[in-house]
């Protein structure tokens, strides 16, 4: 299993806990979408500060769940690798959710 | 976190180059002497990156693509294959097989660290 | 450095690798074979090779790599293991041992070990189908590393913006190529300056493949890499994936340039394209594909516009390259095409028959009979007209060397940042082929050296109220009987004070020596002198001026340095025009006989009879002092001095000297014969000839001899006779 669910006051938090890359991609797309039957109208909140490393792959099922969810979708806590690629591909804007960085790990997407 | 590249070559100085090559730039390096010893010390654990020889003893090259493209953790870890100016017909086995990435033999250092840094950086 | 550390663990592996060869020889020699043993000695050849490479063992390379050619052979059955065969692979095992001994030990290979290798290699390749592609020394060098820019950090200095329009297959990811990969890879050449990801062919979440890629990118890259570097970053893809490139508007003009400075060989447009780097190999077969797939009715040009990988300029600036060069081609279109080997063969053998002619002359002046005497001048003088004939069609245009230049300016003015303008003249002088082949290098060399060490930066030359720009100047021409080539800049010049203080720590000179400048310049040519206070990628590179200079003097030249501080530096190459035969002027001193290239020759004059017993070293030749030598004294020469002696003065590289002689015996059709590894040394002599009498003469090295009367005269004696000759 790579996703946990914890459920908060407002809806529920999604918990990402592995890589999200080519080789993870359909098993984590797969449980997502037992987690989100369609119709649903709950806020979600997508936990990835677990995402240890991320790819093209991984950036694509991130894009789709936006847009499939749209507003009530947020992502949070993002890890350094995902930033790093949010920074590389100039993406951070499409997803719109505030992304807060520390200097920490500010400096590590630079280098 | 480094990324962990598995080298398989059966020319002991060249695996060392490429090891002291790649850990110099920060990555982590598995060594393998040929398919069947790499197919070991692959044993489940995360490699980004696989660079192999194509001809070596007990299990060369070619086969040990189709090997790892078969195996459900390694199917999309990228590989590297090292030919040499003579082993255009192998390439194509090769490509059929699943290996897209080749650097000619001999190469420098550089390059090696080139090659992977353009897959895995 | 990483390479050292595995040197070692490289010999041993090589040596057990030999053994295991030499053991499968020897068993096969006892008539046991099979398949897999076969397999197993290609394999052990081949390792050996390839982690030479590594390693830039290029002798282990170059020779391997026949072995292993011939093992590939015996491993595909086209070649039988019969006893002749193993026993040249076991000879060619214990060479391979020899080389790996010698890289291990860091010694240079002797002559006898590489005439043993050229040997085997030529015994392998009986065993090969067609005369094997023996991989030319530099080969297997690899690829000169890209120079990474620094990324990061502010605008680059003089670097453009390159736009890239990015498509990825749907496979690529499950190939494990993943395209931010690559994208990340690219900020290692330069700035991503901007970047938009397209998601508009991401389908819905519910159904899609999300192992296949989706994704497009258009970014700008701010990068000084070329076209070919930032392509090769997408090498692993370039099947699966649609990689444009659209060169930045500055590079436009630069290709232009390149273009028409192009030399004049290629006739289609997409090479044309290619060799000035603006497009590159991969686009071309692309354009060329789509234009025979598509539309064989429409023009690579338009193809190549539309498809934005070149400026329509550029094209239209090839097009007109293309036409030139299909007019000089049509008139060139009679010329017929002839191995270069055979042509040495000619010219050999027209040097014989000049000797034999010579010889003929002789014998038909002495028999008395007119008519023979008649018809062997004439003889003779068509020879002669065959001679220059020969040499003639072995004369090429330096423009083949300095064509590459263009090029390497404008690569190496972007890796060190400065601006370069190079300015070439004279491109159309000939000489003959072998020596054009033997110049590249040595150019190379220098014009590199003016680049990294003569110019300054920009900033440098502003402020010393200089053009910001630098010229590296390339220029030849005849000049009596010799090549001149000056590689010239308008750098800083050499710093006399620097070189001197150098030269005097390394101990090539004392301190108390005074020396004209000209002798401080040739101090940098001397073995391991560099004044560089950084190595440069460039010029640092362990090859020394030392190296140009030997290179230049096997070729019997001479290398002369001018150089003004803060204005530049001029090295100017003086060689001759042919390596086979030269005009002599033939001397007597006693019963020997000497040789002067004619063209060296200025005058003859005879040795006042006062100083001729005197023990002066020098004359007055028309109010200049004319050092000159005794070749009788130099030489040894057992016979007593007749009492009418006659002095040839010499003239080379703009210094004077005279040859005291005993007779004069005029002109002469001299074929040069290198003299043999005993007598390299001698000072005075670079040759030997035979005589159309079928006596022996020697060449004399005029240079050196000239040198020797100059040092010789020294200073003191020098200032004193000048006096004299101002009283006289």
């Amino acid at each position: 299993m790579s996703l946990r669910i914890d459920t908060t006051p407002s809806g529920r938090r999604l918990h990402i806990e592995s890589e999200l890359t080519v080789a993870t991609a359909a098993a984590v797309r797969e449980e997502i979408l037992t987690a989100l039957p369609p119709g649903g109208t709950d806020e979600i909140e997508i936990d990835l500060s677990g995402v240890s490393e991320i790819d093209t792959a991984g950036l694509q099922l991130m894009l789709q769940l936006k847009r499939k969810c749209g507003a009530r979708l947020r992502l949070v806590n993002h890890s350094p690798a995902v930033l790093q690629i949010l920074d590389l591909s100039n993406l951070g804007a499409q997803f719109g959710d505030p992304v807060v960085i520390c200097p920490h790990e500010r400096s590590s997407v630079q280098s | 976190m480094g990324k962990t590249v598995l080298i398989v070559d059966d020319s002991a100085s060249l695996r060392q180059v490429v090891n002291l090559t790649l850990q110099s730039a920060g990555y982590d390096v598995i060594e393998a002497c040929d398919g069947k010893d790499a197919l070991i010390k692959l044993d489940g654990k995360k490699v980004h990156l696989i660079i192999s020889d194509v001809n070596m003893p007990n299990m060369d090259g070619i086969s040990l693509v189709r090997e790892v493209k078969k195996h459900p953790t390694y199917k999309f870890t990228p590989i590297i294959m090292l030919t040499t100016e003579s082993g255009e017909n192998r390439k194509q086995e090769g490509q059929a097989a699943g290996a897209k990435a080749w650097v000619v033999k001999p190469f420098q250092p550089q390059q090696m660290l080139a090659a992977v840094s353009k897959l895995i950086m | 450095m990483i390479v050292d550390e595995a040197r070692g663990t490289f010999f041993e592996e090589a040596q057990e690798l030999l053994r295991q060869m030499e053991q499968i020889l020897l068993a096969f020699e006892i008539g046991t074979q099979n398949e897999e043993e076969v397999n197993e000695l290609f394999r052990a050849a081949h390792t050996i090779k390839g982690s030479a490479g590594l390693f830039r063992f290029e002798e282990i390379v170059s020779f391997t790599h026949v072995v292993e050619s011939v093992l590939d052979r015996l491993r595909s059955g086209a070649l039988e293991a019969d006893d002749g065969l193993l026993g040249l692979l076991l000879e060619s095992g214990d060479h391979i041992g020899t080389l790996v001994a010698a890289a291990a030990s860091d010694s240079p290979l002797v002559e006898a070990v590489q005439a043993l290798g050229n040997a085997l290699v030529a015994r392998l390749e009986a065993f090969l189908p067609r005369p094997a592609e023996t991989p030319l020394a530099g080969e297997f060098l690899p690829e000169p590393e890209p120079a990474l820019a620094v990324s990061g950090g502010g605008p680059l200095g003089g670097a453009d913006t390159w736009h890239l329009s990015l498509r990825f297959g749907a496979d690529v990811l499950r190939m494990g190529m993943d395209p931010l990969a690559f994208i990340r890879y690219l900020t290692t050449l330069g700035d991503i300056v901007h970047i938009e990801t397209l998601c508009d062919a991401l389908p819905p979440i519910e159904d899609f493949d999300p192992e296949a890629c989706h994704l497009g990118f258009e970014l700008d890259l701010r990068s000084a890499a070329s076209r070919q570097e930032i392509e090769a970053v997408f090498e692993f893809v370039q099947d699966d994936a649609q990689i444009r490139i659209l060169p930045p508007h500055a590079r436009v003009e630069d290709d232009i340039a390149l273009i028409a400075e192009l030399p004049e060989e290629s006739s289609r447009l997409g090479e044309i394209l290619v060799a000035g780097g603006a497009l590159t190999r991969r686009e071309l077969e692309q354009a060329l594909r789509a234009q025979a797939q598509d539309a064989p009715e429409r023009r690579l040009g338009e193809i190549l516009t539309d498809a934005g990988a070149v400026h329509e300029q550029v094209v239209e600036a090839a097009l007109d390259k293309q036409k030139r060069g299909e007019e000089r081609r049509a008139a060139e279109s009679r010329s017929v095409k002839v191995p270069a080997d055979k042509l040495d063969r000619l010219i050999d053998l027209v040097g014989e028959l000049v000797i034999a002619g010579a010889g003929t002359q002789l014998l038909a002046n002495r028999s008395r009979l007119g008519e023979l005497a008649e018809s062997a001048s004439q003889v003779n003088r068509l020879v002669e007209e065959v001679r220059d004939a020969a040499l003639r069609l072995r004369m090429v245009q330096i423009g083949e060397v300095f064509n590459r230049f263009p090029r390497v300016v404008r690569d190496v003015s972007r890796e060190l940042g400065k601006d370069i303008e190079l300015k070439i003249s004279g491109a159309e002088t000939e000489l003959d082929k072998s020596m054009v082949e033997r110049l590249g290098d040595p150019l190379m060399h220098l014009m590199r050296n003016s680049m990294d060490h003569g110019l300054e930066t920009a900033e440098e030359r502003l402020a010393r109220g200089k053009p910001a720009r630098g010229t590296v100047g390339l220029a030849a021409r005849h000049e009596s009987g010799s090549i001149v080539i000056e590689v010239r800049d308008d750098g800083r010049g050499l710093d006399r004070e620097r070189i001197l203080r150098k030269a005097i720590e390394k101990g090539l000179v004392q301190e108390s020596q005074s020396l004209e400048d000209g002798e401080v310049y040739q101090l940098i040519l001397q073995p391991g002198f560099s004044t560089a206070e950084k190595v440069t990628n460039l010029s640092g590179r362990g090859v020394g001026m030392d190296v140009v200079k030997s290179s230049i003097e096997a070729l019997r030249g001479s290398i002369e340095i001018q150089s003004q501080a803060g204005e530049g530096t001029c090295m100017r190459l003086t060689l001759p025009l042919t390596l086979a035969i030269i005009d002599g002027f033939l001397v007597g001193v006693g019963c020997a006989r000497f040789v002067l290239p004619l063209e060296m020759v200025v005058e003859c004059i005879e040795l006042p009879a006062g100083d001729g017993a005197g023990d002066r070293d020098y004359l007055n030749l028309r109010g200049q002092v004319l050092p000159f030598l005794r070749l009788r004294e130099l030489f040894e020469v057992p016979h007593p001095a007749p009492r009418r002696q006659n002095v040839v003065v010499v003239q080379y590289g703009g210094r004077q000297a005279g040859l005291a002689v005993d007779s004069l015996m005029g002109e002469c059709q001299t074929v040069i014969k290198p003299l043999g590894v005993l007598f390299e040394k001698l000072r005075g002599i670079s040759g030997s000839t035979v005589l159309a009498s079928g006596e022996v003469g020697l060449i004399l090295d005029v240079p050196q001899l000239i040198q020797l009367a100059t040092a010789r005269e020294g200073v003191q004696i020098g200032n004193a006779a000048r006096q004299r000759v101002a009283q006289s």
